[in-house]
């Protein structure tokens, strides 16, 4: 959130603007970024091997539950912010930081099986989000270090 | 501001607005009884945590303790301090001060060391301490390592910012797990000088309208 925000500072007239000028539209993008920041301090794979080490008497899932559970949790409460925020995009109708945080947390939650219909402004706007180049540009599998036999997989 | 006395979340806010000489009414979300929980309150806060701040005059609802204090230097930009910085490099660095131990917090808040409780009656007694314990001294050892960057009289510089506001509350979580805090000298001592300032002691959780008395003494 630190490097978003001082781009958008360094660059604001470029391109888009990734935060809107109004104070209570800026609350509502940073809003819906430090809900799904908080989603993936909980799920990173740091914090499921910690937990994993906890117990052999864990069960062999725990990572997976876990996971499921936490991104679960914390995109009702997204899908909530949607569904008063959202126009075309997650804020209004203006593409904003709050989209870029969206989609990488969409593709964690794929990872982990989440079941994405109950998630339905999550489901659409991203949808639409993926389509757009600069957005697939950075998708994992496109990355200079994705390995080649993950292309297909990620 | 919804307020819960021990939230050190709340305690960021808190800190903040009397820095900014914000006048304010705090509404105290009691956690132990499931305050937040009501239908009252999830309308307020969707995530059903605390703080939350009403701003009547302006009609604005705001959750996550970050978001209310960018909203307050916005709103209030020259009110007695200014808590960011004017430069775009030194706010990334306050910024990222705040992520930092806004992380450390979202790992050891009390509804996940619950959670993590639940998981299996095999767990130790103390997987709650321990838990809590190792994410506040991984996240710390990181704190310390940007305030040796960055720190002069106060967290970033030698101006009070929002990474002041952060730290104090996660100082007091600390204790409250039992860290060893002479692991981290630059924390230790910026925490010693910044309690001192009537901001701060006036948010720390014993001051709090809703601290029960026979708390007061051992918060």
């Amino acid at each position: 959130m630190a490097i978003l925000e001082y781009m958008e500072e360094q660059f604001p007239s470029n391109s888009i603007k990734l935060l809107p000028s109004q104070p209570e539209d800026r609350c509502k993008v940073r809003e819906i970024c430090e809900t799904i920041a908080s989603i993936q301090a909980l799920q990173n794979m740091a914090v499921l091997r910690h937990l994993e080490s906890q117990s052999d008497a864990l069960p062999a899932d725990i990572k997976q539950t876990w996971a499921q559970y936490y991104i679960e949790k914390g995109f009702r409460t997204v899908e909530k912010l949607l569904d008063k925020y959202a126009g075309k995009f997650c804020v209004n109708n203006e593409v904003s930081l709050a989209d870029c945080f969206l989609v990488p947390q969409v593709y964690n939650a794929k990872r982990y099986q989440v079941d994405l219909s109950q998630f339905p402004h999550i489901s659409k706007l991203n949808d639409a989000l993926i389509k757009i180049p600069a957005f697939e540009n950075a998708a994992p599998k496109n990355q200079p270090d994705c390995p080649d036999e993950m292309r297909s997989v990620v | 501001l919804y307020s819960y006395y021990r939230s050190s979340c709340s305690y960021r806010v808190r800190i903040a607005l009397n820095l900014k000489n914000i006048e304010y009414e705090i509404q105290g979300v009691n956690l132990l009884q499931k305050g937040q929980l009501t239908d009252d309150y999830q309308a307020i806060n969707p995530a059903k945590q605390v703080p939350s701040l009403i701003d009547a005059e302006n009609n604005q609802t705001l959750t996550q303790s970050l978001v209310i204090l960018e909203y307050i230097e916005e709103m209030f930009p020259n009110n007695q301090v200014k808590l960011l910085p004017t430069k775009p490099q030194e706010r990334r660095k306050v910024r990222e001060i705040c992520e930092t131990i806004g992380s450390i917090q979202t790992l050891q808040n009390m509804a996940v060391l619950l959670h993590l409780e639940s998981l299996s009656e095999a767990l130790p007694a103390d997987t709650k301490q321990k838990w809590a314990k190792h994410f506040i001294e991984k996240g710390f050892k990181t704190v310390e390592t940007l305030l040796d960057k960055y720190a002069g009289k106060f967290c970033v510089n030698d101006e009070l910012s929002l990474a002041d506001c952060f730290l104090v509350p996660q100082v007091y979580n600390a204790k409250r797990y039992q860290v060893d805090l002479s692991q981290f000298p630059h924390i230790s001592k910026l925490n010693d000088a910044l309690t001192k300032i009537p901001a701060f002691e006036n948010a720390a959780p014993k001051n709090q309208p809703d601290c029960p008395e026979e708390m007061r003494s051992v918060v």
